[in-house]
Order: structure tokens, then C-alpha cells, then sequence
């Protein structure tokens, strides 16, 4: 079987989008894609009960209470979310993806996505109905180490892309990995580097004209690494931005702060992101 | 690990764990008096340990929403501790007791917790809440009319006051209408302030004032080894109830951990061991509480309740703390055992009832939880040994033998009964291709069926060892030793 690109939907507005995005990208890597809806446990308890005594058999009987509520409450989201791979289903189908696999699972997104296989490509929307930006964004990928297209709210053709490079190992292999694929075909490529080292992008330079990409360099000095690339995003109708991701350990992330994060929240493009 | 915890452990429910909390810990009063009287200690040394160990179990717990506190099934262990000893020894016993809870959550014992089987836990849960019951019975007995009277009214407010109010937790109006009735008719009925100390302060750090020595250790240890494995054995079931209820899974070997942590910490300011408790646990499920929040809001709770009503709590009627105990009791027995009891197959039965028998006996939930795991046990290998048997034909010389099923201890010796050595026969084959043998048991009792037969003048040939029985059979058996097993052997 072909890798597939998993197609994280829940049904919240940014759902089409992300379809159309899967579908954008599934033609150019010419993948299959699966429709993903996870059904995630809502952590309210669905039976609050302050009397505050327990009688006869009360362990039992709040047992089969929290069931028949949990139970009704997990048969309309799976009713819900039939209807919404559905849909999405027929979107893809009208632009021309006809091996579309269709998968339901109850859980969280980042055990469903731990536990499937041959994943090429993961492409969710920047938040779900009820995360926060990039809290569980991180965790996948840092747990996956597959490519992650996020989303943004509208869809547009990706013609302008920003490639952002900063010369690490992690980024020149990325680099490398995508200067060999025909992924960059088409595509009007920026290469662009804030602050470090102009012999880096040297070398990405010549990889990527190597592989006859039609290329725009740009070397940037800014304090914010993440300021300057939105800037430059938004100055040159960029319409999709290619990065590392998480390259640090948590530890670092969580006293210096992480640019992965930054970037998810500001820049107004989607983003791919390697690990 | 022992501290990680996700957010949404602990901000995933504010709301409802923050009220789950209060409620727990208006219950919690009552019961960690209760227990203190049942230890034979002051009220305040079970309430600093039912403020301390939710605290902690917060924090480090492997069961998030499990109620930890003075429990019961400890309390009954220490009584005597106490009573020979004093405070001081039972506050090392809690230490002591942590440090063997902390020790098996490293060994992963919790995992232990698979051989104790469903009527186990049922004649468990049963034993304690008669234990609970029958602990009120002093406040019962030689009392004046009116404690039967205060006690009736508080059984009756905390099962009917919800079919009024359901926001107000019951037993606390219980507990506030008893109270004002006592004192303003002046009854002279025992109150808490009678049974002992209660905390006036926060709890302060005390190494227990014992002699370090060989003597104390040996005072200590025996209690301590019963009071780990009760309170492991408690806090193990109680997860998995709460595991069923909210049906979300759970850390055993790290809530073990927490407990010998929880039990080492509370011991230090003057608390006594606990245990996760079934009942609070239900209530606090009951209530809404999902997260760490909800345990730790019950802790902190309890020890605000406590300190800032100090005047008012001491005037509790005890009555009313009777009221309260006897609805936890009620609410941890197993009342579906009792109509299963006809449906279910007598030999789980008879677990259930020992294991209760024992525990009524000897007072100790160990002991009654082991009689119960070894008659489970023994029904099992009974059943197992009955899928076993031997058919016989007779081609030309031979005969043949065919064994099915698992030989093992329990049924080499029906094993043997199948083999016919009164038959002058030249050959025989015993085919074991169906047959699997479990110990040296049943290596030996298969050796004195072969050299019988020798000593018959019969040749006797074993067929279709299977790898398993092969490796058992290799180390143990002496019939074919050293050469003729191995051709045997490589004939199949």
C-alpha cells in the first residue's frame, strides 16, 4: 500500500480548507489520502451529582448512568462525524481524488495517529474545536516525525512558497529531500535565511537550482526570527510556508520558547512543517 | 514520571471537580474522625492523614480522582499498635508502611493485583462495610434513647434531604441539623470533642519519637508489613472501580508509589497510614470530580473545615457521625453479591464468603483477601484438571494410549488411574500430541507410568511431545535418560 496522507477533519470550520489542501498535496506527491475523524472522550462528566451520599448499589448505578449518558453523547458524535467524513468525502472526490479512505476512531488525535501506519503526510487545521493553537500540534509531531501541513482558514493554490532555512542538519536534509521529489515543481520557490550563516545558503542555493526549482534567495537580519519571515510571507504573497519544526528539545521550548510555536500563531499562510 | 501530569489533569474540569472536591471533604470529617476512634488515636490524627494524602495522591497519584485518606481497613490494623504502644510507634508503622508501599510500586507489584479475582474483590468490599458497621456499634450500645433517635433522624436526612435539595450535599445537613438539635436541647449525648484532640493549627513537621532500634523495628515491622499490603491491596481495587466508572485508565504501579509516598509524608506531621477509599471515591466520581483538582481541593478543604470550625465540629454529636458511617457502609457493600449469590456458580461463591468469613474472623482484610486468592485459586486448578483424559485401543500388540488436556499436579494422579499395567501386553504407545505437561509432577507421574510398564516387561514408547512439554520433560524426567530420550525424541 501506498503512504497515505491523513487528513485530520472534526467538522470545524477550517474543515474544507484542510480538505482542499490534502487534496492539493495528495495530487502533487500522488498519495492516497485518509479521511481522519477522531471521536475524542469529552472530559466534562456527563452526571454531577452533589447529594453527596452513596446508597444501596450506588457504584453500580452511577456506573450505568455515566454509560447510557457517555454512550448517547458518543453515538451522536459518531453520527456527526459519519456525516462529516462524508462530506468531506465528496469534496475530494470533486477535485479528483478517487482513493479517498474513510476512518473513524475514539480517542485523542495524537494516540489514533500513533497507532496508524504508513503515513506519509499529516495535514490538520491550526486548531481543532477545542485546543488551543499548537498544544497538541507539537506532540504529534514531535511523536510522529512525519511532515505536518497546517492549515489556515482559507484555501488558496499555493504558487509562491517561502522555504525557510537556517542551515541546521535537520534543515539541509529536509532540503535535500524535497529539492529530489517533483514537489517543487511548478512552484515559485523563496529561499530565505534570518540572520545565520551566508555560506549555508549558499549550499541550499545550489541545491535547489541543481533541481532546476525557480528560485528567489533572500538573506534576512532581523531580531525576531519569526517576525521577519511573516513579514517577508506577507510582503511577497508567499501562499505557503515549507520549515523545520521543534528542532530543540522541550526542555529548551519550555524556558526559551520555541519559533515552531511562534510561527503557528502569527504567520497568516499554512505552514509544512519538518522535524 | 511520579510528578508528570497532562493540563487537563488538572484544568481539564475546574468547575465540577472544585465542587466534587468540597464535597468529598465534607464527608471526609466525619470519616476521618470515625477511623481515628477506631485506631484508638485523637480525631486529629486521622484528619491531618485525610488532609495530607489527598494532597499528596494530587500530585504524585496514578488513579486521578481517587480519594485517598484514613481508612477503615488500616484503622483496624492499629488498634492494638496503639493500644500497647502508644501514637508515637503507629506514626513509625506509617512511615515504615509507606517505605514497603514505595518499594513495591518499584517491584510493579501492583500488577499482583491480576490474581485477585472478581469475587475476591466483592467479599472485600462486603467485609469492610460490615467492619465499618460494626465499628458504630460501641456508639450504639448502653446509650440513652436519644442517640437511636438523633441517629435515625441523620439516616433519614441524608436519604430523603435529596429528594428536596439536590445541591446540598446531605450528610452535611445531616451533620448541621443534628448538631443544632443536640445543643440547643442539650443533650447529653457524646460529641467529637470527647473522643480527643482536634487540630488547632496546620499540621507541623515531627520525626515520631521512638528509640531507633532493633526492638522498635520488630514492634513495628509486622504491622507495617500488614498495613502496606491492605492499604495496596484497597487503593488497587479502588482504582480499578474508578478506572470503571470513568472509564479511563489508570497508573497501578505509579499510584502504589503515591501511596508509600502519601503514607512516609503524612506520618511526618503526625498522621496515620490510609489508603484510597472505595466509598469517597464513588462519592467523588458521583459528584463530577474527574481531575487532580478534585483531590487536591478535597484536602485543602477538609483542613480549612476543620480548622476554621473547630468550636463547631467538637460539638458534632457523634450520633450524627454514626448516621454518616453507617450510609458508608451501606454504600460500599456489594448488595448485588447477595441476589448473585443464587445466579453464580457456587465455587465463586464460596470465595466471596471466605473471604468475608476470614476478614470477620481475624479483622484483617490480608488475611481474608489470601484465603480468598487461594480458594480461587484451587477452583481454578480443579476446573483446569478436569479437562483431562485418556483413551485407550488395542492395534495388534499395541496399546495404544491417547492423552488429551493439561497434566499438572491436580490431575497427574487421575493421570496415572488411566493406565491399565495389569495387561500382558508387548507394546505400548502413549500418544501426549494432545497433551500438555504443566510441572514435574506430571514429568514424575509420567516416569512411573513408563518404568511400571519396563517393569512389566512392556516397551513403551512416548509419542508427539509437544515443545512445551518437551522443555519440562528434558529437565525433569529420569525414565529415558541420558540417550533414549533424545532418540525418542528426534523420531517425532
Amino acid at each position: 500500500m501506498n503512504d497515505a496522507i491523513i487528513c485530520c477533519v472534526d467538522g470545524s470550520e477550517s474543515t474544507n480548507v484542510i480538505c482542499e489542501y490534502a487534496a492539493w498535496i495528495a495530487e502533487k506527491l500522488n498519495a492516497p489520502i485518509t479521511l481522519l475523524h477522531v471521536i475524542e472522550k469529552d472530559e466534562h462528566p456527563a452526571i454531577s451529582d452533589l447529594t453527596g451520599n452513596i446508597g444501596i448499589d450506588s457504584k453500580e448505578y452511577v456506573t450505568e448512568a455515566l454509560v447510557k449518558v457517555e454512550g448517547e453523547r458518543s453515538r451522536q458524535m459518531m453520527t456527526q462525524g459519519k456525516a462529516i467524513l462524508a462530506e468531506c468525502a465528496a469534496l475530494l472526490e470533486k477535485r479528483g481524488c478517487s482513493d479517498v479512505q474513510l476512518l473513524q476512531k475514539h480517542g485523542t488525535l495524537k494516540d489514533i495517529l500513533a497507532d496508524l501506519e504508513n503515513i506519509r503526510l499529516i495535514v490538520m487545521g491550526r486548531r481543532g474545536s477545542e485546543h488551543v493553537v499548537g498544544s497538541q500540534l507539537e506532540d504529534i509531531i514531535r511523536l510522529q516525525k512525519k511532515p505536518v501541513l497546517v492549515a489556515t482558514e482559507c484555501f488558496k493554490m499555493p504558487s509562491q512558497i517561502m522555504i525557510s532555512y537556517d542551515g541546521s542538519e535537520a534543515s539541509y536534509k529536509s532540503l535535500t529531500h524535497l529539492a529530489d521529489g517533483s514537489f517543487l515543481k511548478g512552484l515559485t520557490c523563496h529561499l530565505v535565511m534570518v540572520k545565520g550563516d551566508a555560506v549555508a545558503l549558499q549550499t541550499a542555493q545550489n541545491i535547489l537550482q541543481k533541481a532546476q526549482v525557480t528560485l528567489k534567495v533572500q538573506h534576512l537580519n532581523d531580531s525576531s526570527v519569526t517576525d521577519a519571515l511573516c513579514k517577508y510571507a506577507d510582503d511577497n504573497a508567499i501562499d505557503l510556508t515549507i520549515m523545520g519544526a521543534y528542532g530543540h528539545s522541550r526542555l529548551r521550548n519550555f524556558f526559551i520558547g520555541s519559533h515552531t510555536t511562534e510561527m503557528l500563531m502569527k504567520s497568516r499562510q499554512p505552514l509544512l512543517m519538518f522535524f | 514520571m511520579l510528578l508528570s501530569s497532562r493540563s487537563k489533569d488538572w484544568l481539564g474540569n475546574i468547575r465540577a471537580d472544585i465542587l466534587a472536591g468540597i464535597v468529598v471533604a465534607l464527608a471526609l470529617v466525619p470519616e476521618a474522625i470515625s477511623f481515628s476512634i477506631i485506631a484508638g488515636v485523637d480525631p486529629q490524627v486521622g484528619l491531618y492523614s485525610a488532609f495530607c494524602l489527598p494532597l499528596v495522591m494530587a500530585f504524585f497519584g496514578g488513579r486521578t480522582a481517587m480519594i485517598s485518606s484514613s481508612t477503615g481497613a488500616m484503622a483496624l490494623l492499629m488498634g492494638t499498635l496503639v493500644k500497647e504502644h502508644g501514637l508515637q510507634y503507629l506514626l513509625a508503622a506509617s512511615t515504615l508502611t509507606g517505605v514497603f508501599q514505595l518499594i513495591a510500586g518499584y517491584l510493579k507489584l501492583g500488577s499482583l493485583m491480576r490474581y485477585v479475582s472478581r469475587s475476591v474483590v466483592t467479599g472485600f468490599v462486603n467485609a469492610l462495610a460490615i467492619l465499618i458497621f460494626m465499628a458504630q456499634l460501641p456508639e450504639l450500645t448502653h446509650v440513652t434513647w436519644h442517640v437511636y433517635a438523633l441517629t435515625a433522624a441523620g439516616l433519614a436526612i441524608i436519604y430523603l434531604f435529596p429528594y428536596v435539595n439536590k445541591v446540598i450535599p446531605s450528610p452535611l445537613v445531616c451533620i448541621i441539623v443534628l448538631t443544632i438539635i443536640s445543643m440547643t436541647f442539650h443533650l447529653n449525648v457524646h460529641t467529637v470533642g470527647d473522643m480527643g484532640k482536634l487540630p488547632s493549627s496546620l499540621p507541623v513537621f515531627h520525626i515520631p519519637d521512638i528509640p531507633f532500634n532493633f526492638e522498635t523495628l520488630q514492634i513495628i515491622l509486622p504491622y507495617s508489613l500488614g498495613l502496606a499490603v491492605v492499604g495496596l491491596l484497597e487503593s488497587m481495587m479502588t482504582a480499578t472501580i474508578v478506572d470503571d466508572m470513568t472509564d479511563t485508565p489508570s497508573n497501578k504501579n505509579r499510584e502504589c508509589k503515591a501511596q508509600g509516598i502519601g503514607n512516609i509524608c503524612t506520618s511526618f506531621i503526625g498522621g496515620m497510614a490510609g489508603c484510597a477509599m472505595i466509598g469517597q471515591s464513588v462519592i467523588n466520581v458521583k459528584s463530577g470530580g474527574r481531575g487532580r483538582l478534585s483531590t487536591l481541593t478535597a484536602g485543602v478543604m477538609l483542613l480549612c473545615f476543620i480548622i476554621f470550625l473547630r468550636q463547631w465540629v467538637s460539638q458534632i454529636p457523634m450520633a450524627a457521625l454514626v448516621a454518616v458511617m453507617i450510609m458508608v457502609s451501606i454504600g460500599t457493600f456489594s448488595w448485588r453479591s447477595i441476589s448473585n449469590l443464587r445466579t453464580h456458580p457456587l465455587s465463586t461463591s464460596i470465595v466471596m464468603l471466605a473471604t468475608v468469613a476470614v476478614v470477620l474472623a481475624t479483622h484483617n482484610l490480608a488475611f481474608g483477601v489470601l484465603t480468598g486468592v487461594l480458594i480461587a485459586s484451587l477452583n481454578f486448578a480443579t476446573k483446569v484438571a478436569r479437562f483431562m483424559g485418556v483413551s485407550s485401543r488395542l492395534e495388534d500388540n499395541t496399546r495404544i494410549y491417547t492423552v488429551t488436556g493439561q497434566v499438572f499436579f491436580a490431575s497427574s494422579d487421575r493421570f496415572i488411574s488411566y493406565f491399565d499395567f495389569r495387561e500382558a501386553i508387548e507394546y505400548v504407545v502413549i500418544d501426549v500430541t494432545q497433551a500438555h505437561f504443566w510441572d514435574i509432577t506430571s514429568v514424575s507421574a509420567l516416569d512411573k507410568i513408563v518404568i511400571k510398564f519396563r517393569r512389566e516387561g512392556t516397551k513403551v514408547d512416548i509419542r508427539g511431545m509437544n515443545e512445551a512439554t518437551q522443555t519440562i520433560v528434558d529437565q525433569f524426567a529420569i525414565h529415558g535418560k541420558p540417550e533414549s530420550l533424545k532418540t525418542k525424541m528426534s523420531e517425532h
